[in-house]
């Protein structure tokens, strides 16, 4: 398997007898192993090899509008002596020196501990190989070893990296079961190789856990500068936490409002999704628009998208833009069109339209209003109505499970209360997207198994959460601020 | 000239930096019958960019020994040169102090190369079988591959490069390197 038994791999590539094949296994193999410490690094390969002051690996991480970078040196031997000379040319970037060799630790730690080395990362296969080897979703080891990459110091050779792997994840799960001692011995354990940002990173995840799980704030061991589940703590484990776990991901998202998960301007993280979709029915917004998009496959589970001031859903052929206001969600290309009554009245299916807007030629319209609360897609003037070739359906009051009314307009595939009520993403989704939009096999394939993960992480049935779906608090100041462009 | 240092030894990957000795039986593993180079890597830019070199460095001032040292390495490029002659487009030879100095105009003819050779049944052991003759055109050969470098602590510590300007260098050569390979 590739990367859990780096040194093993090296020697291989070693024994080639080319240089060049010799190179490409070596960089192969470390390169799938740093990958493996974290799937979230971007690697980039310098096509030198061993050299003095050209890296071999860049390494790089988005942080906001930002980019992170850490260089990772191969090195053949990282005697004392070689150590030295490569602290004092590229020292000063605070790189990662990976050995193709085992690291003598007794030899090299007062060089690599002096004031002036201590942010380097002096390592080998070995450490690699263990913390590569850690299980990610279970015991957030990926968490740990991906902030070894980018701020571990000191060295670390195979037995420092058991025993950190080890205290790491005894204190993870000791987040989750509200358990102290561990935390604190990891502590003592990590910090010294670790540098402060990441430490501080690592300890607020556990924190995290440990509120996230139940656990009372005040009784967390550590002291962190960070406040509750804050913007750090979010954009931690969005970027880094278990992808597959509906419950935490559930349990993270208790206070987040949509405006706060946008206000991140973390687009790019690789939990957007879980996060999201264990949340649909507590983030709220006011508009839905649809766009028609050129028909892609896109991967599993990459469906949702932060932008700017919007949330977008992207289909195979369409993305469905959410936001508090009308104007935050960008221009889309291309617009819907009126539907036939009888059109109307399949996509409507079961859901109840309480009234309608029917245009019947060039200048004029009806609406058609139940007055007793059902249907007026079972309305007998639909039947009547649909003879007629020149009506079309443009708009249509959707009650929502919760009991709340969605207008829905064809023309501008748009959907937003008629007052400033705010909708969950659960709503919008399931009441008004399938009527705005045709969905094929495949979207309704992507949108069940969204439901299948928002069921596992709420316990509860989606059809009881769309009748009882209050939603999240909208933050404050979006409450309170008029809405003009949806006037 | 530049040099990029691939391989060292000794460590982990002295294997490509070792050759059987001519004298030795196919295949022995018995120690003695193999020799190395310190290291070994690639030539960066112009006419030798790509071109790949052995070295032997002899990091001391005491220039006494080198006289036989320098010899025994000819012995080795030939026997090296025979054995794998497309890993063997230099032999660099660097020293940390000026040697054979009667003969310095000569260190890199094909007739020192073989004198050298033919000057101990140590470095005869190493270069050629049992009643074999040297051959003409691999002593030329090797005699056209060898660079004899003398160079000081002080040049290393007073004509090298910042550690600022080795950042500049690193940026530049990576987009140089990111160009080659259409990056």
């Amino acid at each position: 398997m590739p990367g859990t038994d780096l040194f093993n791999a090296i020697g291989d590539a070693l024994a080639l007898h080319s240089t060049a094949e010799s190179i490409d296994g070596i960089k192969t193999a470390v390169r799938n192993a740093l990958q493996q410490m974290d799937r979230n690094a971007h690697i980039r390969e310098t096509h030198y090899f061993n050299h003095s002051l050209v890296p071999d690996f860049i390494l790089s991480w988005p942080k906001g509008n930002k980019t992170i970078e850490r260089d990772v040196y191969l090195r053949l031997d990282l005697g004392p002596d070689f150590i030295e000379d490569d602290l004092s040319s590229v020292g000063n970037t605070e790189p990662i020196l990976l050995g193709l060799d085992r690291v003598d630790d007794a030899s090299t730690s007062e060089v690599v501990y002096s004031p002036a080395t201590a942010r380097t990362l002096v390592t080998d296969p070995l450490a690699i190989d263990s913390f590569a080897s850690a299980p990610a979703a279970t015991d957030f080891g990926a968490v740990f070893s991906s902030a070894v990459l980018k701020g571990g110091q000191g060295v670390i050779t195979g037995d420092e990296a058991d025993t950190l792997r080890s205290a790491a994840a005894d204190a993870f799960q000791a987040a989750r079961t509200h358990e102290p001692q561990p935390i604190t011995q990891a502590e003592e354990v990590m910090t010294p190789y670790l540098r402060e940002e990441q430490a501080a990173g690592v300890f607020t995840f556990m924190r995290t856990l440990w509120e996230a799980t139940g656990g009372n704030a005040v009784e967390f061991p550590l002291q962190t500068d960070l406040g509750g589940l804050d913007d750090a703590a979010l954009r931690f484990v969005l970027q880094e936490g278990p992808q597959g776990d509906a419950k935490f991901w559930r349990s993270v998202g208790s206070f987040v409002t949509l405006r706060h998960l946008l206000d991140l301007y973390i687009g790019g993280a690789p939990n957007i999704w879980p996060f999201v979709t264990a949340n649909l029915d507590r983030l709220m917004a006011r508009n839905m628009v649809v766009s028609r998009e050129d028909d892609v496959a896109r991967a599993p589970r990459s469906n949702w998208a932060l932008l700017e001031r919007a949330i977008a859903y992207r289909g195979s052929n369409f993305s469905a833009y959410f936001a508090m206001r009308k104007s935050d969600i960008p221009p889309i290309q291309g617009v819907g069109a009126t539907l036939s009554p009888l059109a109307f009245r399949e996509r409507l299916g079961s859901a109840i339209a309480d009234a309608i807007v029917l245009d019947t030629d060039g200048d004029t319209s009806i609406t058609i209003e139940s007055r007793s609360g059902d249907s007026v897609a079972n309305d007998e003037s639909i039947e009547a109505l649909s003879q007629l070739s020149s009506a079309r359906v443009r708009q249509a009051r959707v009650r929502t499970e919760g009991g709340k009314h969605l207008d829905c307009r064809f023309d501008e595939l748009a959907a937003s209360g008629r007052t400033n009520a705010a909708f969950s993403l659960l709503e919008l989704i399931q009441d008004a997207l399938p009527l705005l939009w045709p969905l094929g096999r495949r979207n309704r394939g992507d949108i069940a198994s969204m439901m299948t993960f928002l069921e596992d992480a709420t316990s509860v049935s989606v059809a009881e959460l769309r009748r009882t779906s209050v939603g999240q608090l909208v933050a404050a100041d979006e409450a309170e601020r008029p809405a003009p462009d949806d006037a | 000239m530049r040099a990029e240092v691939l391989w060292h030894n000794p460590d982990r990957c002295k294997e490509k930096l070792q050759f059987l000795k001519a004298s030795a039986g196919e295949g022995s593993h018995k120690a003695n019958d193999w020799f190395s180079f310190d290291c070994g890597g690639n030539l960066l830019g112009g006419d030798t960019d790509g071109k790949q070199f052995l070295a032997e460095v002899k990091y001391y001032v005491e220039g006494d020994k080198h006289g036989p040292q320098y010899r025994e390495f000819l012995a080795k490029c030939y026997q090296a040169f025979r054995s794998v002659p497309q890993f063997c487009d230099r032999f660099l030879w660097i020293s940390w102090a000026p040697f054979l100095i009667g003969d310095w105009k000569d260190l890199e003819t094909p007739e020192f190369v073989g004198k050298a050779i033919l000057s101990s049944d140590k470095n005869q052991a190493v270069a050629l079988k049992d009643g074999e003759s040297l051959d003409p055109e691999v002593l030329t050969a090797v005699a056209e591959r060898v660079i004899v470098l003398v160079v000081s602590d002080r040049q290393l510590e007073h004509l090298t490069l910042s550690q600022r300007e080795g950042m500049k260098v690193r940026q530049m050569l990576l987009e140089l390197r990111a160009e080659d390979a259409g990056d």
